[in-house]
């Protein structure tokens, strides 16, 4: 027994410095070779005439969050795939999926490293595109647009563009998606139909409170409204057109001024409204301290809850949220921002070998539809089946009950190339992308503010605000403009004059900057 | 005397049953409807049973268990290995005849205050030791740390000096001193530190996020951590931007219980087994004799 532990223990040990000695020798290659063919074959690539069929055989590595999970069909779906790249610009690909939680860190941790990996998905709220920009992370692909991406110059609409554009220079493909957001009331079909209520001429917060009243007379068991910190609906209207520059200053499209939250007339209104429907009895006595709002709204304790997060007109998308029939208004139409436009879109990395390869990848999504939904849908008969039109380059599809594959169409191509099915139909999509069409565009488009400079400050302003708005929308202040007013007095402390200055000097320079 | 013993049984358990409450809720929230839990809140008896929250968890019953095996195997062979080099490095910390005692010490002792950062630990293990993608990255950045090295030199300390020249007058080699007399003495200051492993090693998903990009690698807890989060993510806005999931009602509440007891479960069962060594452990800086 004691003869055996301690051989264990002698095995052990050697294994531990074997291990050491080898991981030394691996590294010393895995070094060296990871310079030098990174700028060689871009150097062998850009000699060659563009349009050529590439000759060396490359490996892709994209890197995204999953869209679902689990990819049950990943298998059958990536291999299809990899015979279609293998044909067409003798590549593979291979998607990694990494987690929600993981996502941001992990893309981190590898840019600055230097792990070679060549696309990746970036927007403004996950592995976002201007700090990334700022670390050197991507690539500008302004040259590999011009020879390598016609297809996608041709697709993304040139007003678009410079909303990704930094210096001047272009870093990650903004796939064209619903720009402009909307937000919506959603009404408790049951209650409305009881009450007789006009919905759909129903746009502000002024506007539903006689259904509000006549819940709260007829139905004691119902709050009639779900306000809770940001989630309240009804807190912005269709005639005011602002862009967000932090979570507390706005740029007013009408004035053409920045607005801060403290002295926001609009809000300030809206926060009155509310507190006059609190006193009322219209939202709930511990509406401050709640913090899940689609876990409330599931409950059916309420009449009039927050927006399910766009606006649809037959109800369906509320009907989802809250799992019984909604029917919903639009209270607010957000403009073409910034952010909206870079919320979902690819890049490619700095540490990639093969960035022209990349470039012709994303090009085949954006030129050829069949294979642009092979891989958003999967295959057809596993993963869905064909509705009507087949053998044309736009069938209907509809998508298996359960899941079984998907990548959404907007992560990695354009949503308006999607084939009509169960998720979007193709009235839905003609009427996505009239509304971008129709939508206001904003002044500041591209301009990303940069907080780093006023960081302090912003955090301390934040947590300001972080502590009045559960407060001021739910209308539970005992008075608003007093709340307000102490507030602004703290936040003024706290520096809001000195971030505010620090957002108009960057955007004083930005626009010198566009001529 | 037996009236005492009758009132002070009492507070115990009642006591022992103010520890298990938290744990009866879990299980019962896992077997609860999603629903339920948004109308009633969370409850002792389900209201209706349903094990939703576990198929949704075991859909891929065979992934689990992959990542029960990769964890098992890395904890084992993560505290095997961890154990002997902790216990090595420590032991000639303590010897009073070793040279470099101090430097090393300070060696130690230094990396507890500084260390590498994310990223210089992220590029020494994936790509100087190459352990990308495979099982050494999951304990070998766990082998040796500093605290554990310095609890256990704490251990090794209290045993006498003359032990060691008792031996070597009796022709021992310095191996055979350390694995014949030192290691059975620190059995307790052993299986201390080995729980902290064990816990460390099983409870890890950090490892696997940084360097496991294949899903037959991947640990249990950042098995579980993943669908915890994807579900998340589903009953967010942005999923239902794009997929319509009318139809289906995801387990959030319930699904984070039920996962809290497939992965706490097995724990539950190695920590008594340790435990009467844990207290001795504690204990042994008061030397016997």
């Amino acid at each position: 027994m004691r003869k055996t532990s301690s051989s264990i223990f002698v095995a052990v040990f050697t294994i531990a410095m074997a291990l050491s000695g080898c991981g030394k020798s691996e590294g010393g290659n895995a070094a060296s070779d990871s310079a030098s063919p990174a700028q060689s074959s871009a150097a062998a690539e850009a000699s060659q005439a563009p349009n050529k069929q590439p000759i060396d055989f490359v490996e892709l590595t994209w890197y995204m969050p999953p869209p679902t999970s689990p990819e049950k069909n990943m298998d059958n779906v990536m291999s299809e795939v990899n015979k279609y790249v293998k044909e067409k610009i003798n590549a593979s690909l291979t998607i990694k999926f990494i987690d929600w939680g993981s996502y941001e860190e992990k893309m981190k941790v590898m840019s600055a490293a230097g792990d070679p990996y060549d696309l990746v998905f970036t927007t403004n709220w996950i592995n976002k595109l201007p700090l990334n920009v700022a670390k050197g992370a991507f690539v500008p692909l302004d040259d590999l647009l011009r020879q390598y991406g016609p297809h996608i110059m041709e697709k993304i609409e040139s007003k678009y563009w410079p909303a990704v554009t930094f210096q001047g220079k272009r870093f990650a493909i903004p796939n064209p998606t619903t720009y402009a957001s909307t937000s919506s009331f959603s009404f408790k079909k049951e209650l409305v139909d009881k009450y007789n209520f006009d919905y759909k001429n129903a746009h502000t917060l002024k506007d539903i409170e006689p259904f509000l009243e006549a819940v709260k007379k007829g139905e004691p068991g119902i709050t009639p409204l779900l306000a809770m910190n940001l989630a309240t609906p009804g807190m912005s209207d269709l005639n005011t057109q602002r862009d967000s520059i932090t979570n507390f200053i706005q740029y007013d499209l009408k004035t053409g001024e920045f607005l801060t939250i403290f002295d926001d007339p609009v809000g300030k209104e809206l926060a009155k409204t509310l507190s006059d429907f609190y006193k009322k009895g219209y939202i709930a006595k511990d509406a401050a301290t709640k913090k899940d709002w689609t876990l409330e709204g599931k409950s059916g304790k309420y009449a009039v809850m927050p927006s399910p997060g766009a606006y649809s007109e037959d109800g369906s998308k509320a009907t989802s949220v809250y799992g019984f029939p909604c029917y919903e208004s639009l209270y607010a139409k957000n403009i073409v921002s910034t952010a909206s436009v870079q919320s979902v879109g690819t890049a490619i990395s700095k540490s990639s070998k093969n960035p022209e390869r990349a470039m012709m990848l994303l090009d085949l999504i954006y030129s050829d539809k069949k294979f642009f939904n092979l891989l958003a849908y999967g295959i057809e008969g596993q993963d869905y089946k064909v509705v009507s039109e087949q053998g044309t380059d736009n069938p209907t599809v509809e998508t298996n009950a359960e899941v079984t594959w998907a990548v959404w169409h907007p992560w990695i191509g354009s949503l308006f190339d999607q084939w009509p099915s169960n998720w979007n139909s193709q009235t839905a999509l003609d009427k996505m992308r009239r509304d971008n069409d129709e939508s206001t565009i904003s002044p500041l488009l591209g301009f990303n503010f940069d907080p780093e400079p006023v960081k302090r400050e912003i955090s301390q302003v934040q947590a300001i605000v972080d502590e009045i708005t559960p407060v001021l929308w739910t209308g539970t202040a005992a008075d608003t403009d007093k709340y307000l007013q102490g507030a602004k007095d703290r936040a003024a402390k706290a520096g809001l004059d000195k971030v505010v200055a620090e957002v108009k000097k960057q955007y004083e320079a930005w626009k010198i900057a566009q001529g | 005397m037996k009236r005492n013993n009758i009132v002070i049984h009492l507070i115990l358990a009642g006591f022992a049953l103010i520890c298990l409450l938290p744990f009866v809720l879990i299980v019962s929230t896992s077997l609860m409807h999603e629903k339920d839990i948004a109308l009633f809140g969370y409850s002792f008896i389900p209201k209706r049973f349903t094990l939703m929250a576990y198929e949704v968890i075991l859909k891929n019953p065979q992934q689990l268990i992959n990542s029960y095996a990769v964890t098992i195997a890395v904890t084992l062979i993560g505290t095997a290995v961890g154990l002997w080099l902790t216990a090595t490095i420590a032991y000639v910390m303590t010897r009073k005849d070793y040279k470099y005692r101090n430097k090393i010490s300070f060696y130690v002792f230094f990396t507890m205050l500084f260390n590498g950062g994310l990223v210089p630990s992220y590029i020494l293990i994936s790509r100087w030791l190459g352990m990308k993608n495979t099982i050494f990255a999951l304990f070998v950045p766990y082998l040796v740390n500093a605290w554990f090295v310095l609890l256990m030199k704490g251990f090794l300390q209290s045993i006498p000096h003359s032990l060691v020249e008792s031996a070597k007058i009796d022709g021992a080699g310095e191996f055979k001193i350390f694995v014949k007399i030192i290691l059975p003495i620190a059995k307790p200051a052993i299986a201390t530190v080995g729980l902290f492993m064990v816990l460390q090693y099983w409870n890890d998903w950090w490892l696997s996020m940084l360097f496991i990009d294949k899903e037959n690698l991947y640990t249990l807890q950042y098995l579980l951590i993943r669908v915890m989060r994807n579900l998340e993510f589903l009953n967010t806005e942005f999923a239902r931007k794009y997929l319509n999931l009318a139809q289906v009602e995801i387990p959030t509440l319930s699904a984070r219980m039920a996962m809290s007891v497939l992965a706490a479960g097995p724990m539950l069962f190695v920590f008594p087994f340790f435990q009467k060594y844990f207290v001795k452990g504690l204990t042994v800086g008061s030397v016997k004799g």
